[in-house]
């Protein structure tokens, strides 16, 4: 017959009782969400809704005087930094944030960061983002 | 920006109000206002379950209701399922049938269970499965979560 180890000298052969499952049935997990900071913002990517599109002008000054905005990163800015393409594993280069045009839907455009998640992922920042398609 | 909307909901047997923004969803309004961080947000697209709360006994997904929308209803998190400090039978049941790995996915798991067994005291497997189909676990441990269930039912009598 099999011969089970005691718990206290490993427990070979005996399910355990995990730990952290205590907290977790009770809702009192801390999950990286769940983790507040003070003076802690939000950031959003604004993505394109068209697949092919030209950006239009992105008035950061209008979207910078929306109570709680922080900051709009866009494709112009990165490129002043010369970080607009970037290499990637398959040795090519691809855009970061879309300059010009965007080339798919979801591409990434800009990039919001607010003080509340709501203000960040307002849909007025698309609307500023896009002329007609 | 719309203008605020007082809104008072009774969650977990207790009265809460806040102003909050008529598009703030209530998963948001749960976890960021009232700070009850159990309710987990998944996807975000009313797919995985994580948020699921009960609204008056009935299982919802609160990533796809506004908080206005529960102005003057009951909510029950998983906050609220143990009682006095005492474990549910279902949040036993998880423990000892090792129905959790990461447990990201329990809260709202539990939340379904809850309604499915306060409906059917006695599901046999498949009901069990079908109470937590619009639950989703990415540790792939849906045996043992059935098994947890099935735990707490035998047990409730």
């Amino acid at each position: 017959m099999l011969q089970k180890t005691s718990p206290e000298i490993g427990g070979m052969g005996h399910s355990v009782k995990r730990k952290e499952d205590l907290r977790f049935i009770q809702g009192k997990g801390t999950y990286v969400d769940d983790v507040h900071l003070p003076g802690m913002v939000y950031g959003h990517m604004v993505r394109s809704p068209y697949a092919h599109a030209k950006i239009g002008a992105i008035r950061i000054e209008e979207a910078m005087k929306i109570p709680g905005v922080l900051a709009v990163i866009t494709g112009n800015d990165l490129a002043k930094a010369g970080l607009a393409w970037m290499p990637t594993l398959f040795h090519d280069k691809q855009m970061v944030l879309a300059t010009g045009k965007v080339l798919f839907q979801s591409q990434e455009v800009a990039f919001v960061v607010a003080e509340d998640r709501y203000t960040a992922a307002d849909e007025k920042f698309v609307r500023q983002v896009f002329k007609k398609p | 920006m719309a203008t605020k909307k007082i809104v008072r909901v009774k969650v977990n047997g207790r009265e809460r109000e806040a102003e909050v923004e008529p598009r703030l969803l209530l998963v948001h309004f749960i976890r960021d206002v009232l700070m009850l961080t159990g309710t987990h947000i998944g996807c975000d697209t009313t797919n995985c379950g994580a948020c699921t709360v009960l609204l008056d006994g009935k299982p919802i997904k609160s990533c796809t209701l506004f908080a206005v929308q529960a102005d003057g209803r009951e909510v029950r998190t998983i906050e609220g399922v143990a009682t006095n400090g005492k474990l549910h039978p279902i949040q036993e049941g998880f423990r000892e049938e090792h129905g959790l790995q990461c447990g990201f996915c329990t809260p709202g798991m539990i939340m379904s269970a809850c309604a499915l067994l306060e409906k059917n005291p006695h599901p046999n497997e498949q009901e069990i499965r079908w109470g937590i189909s619009g639950n989703l676990c990415r540790c792939t441990g849906y045996q043992n979560i059935v098994k947890a269930v099935q735990y707490a039912a035998d047990k409730i009598v």
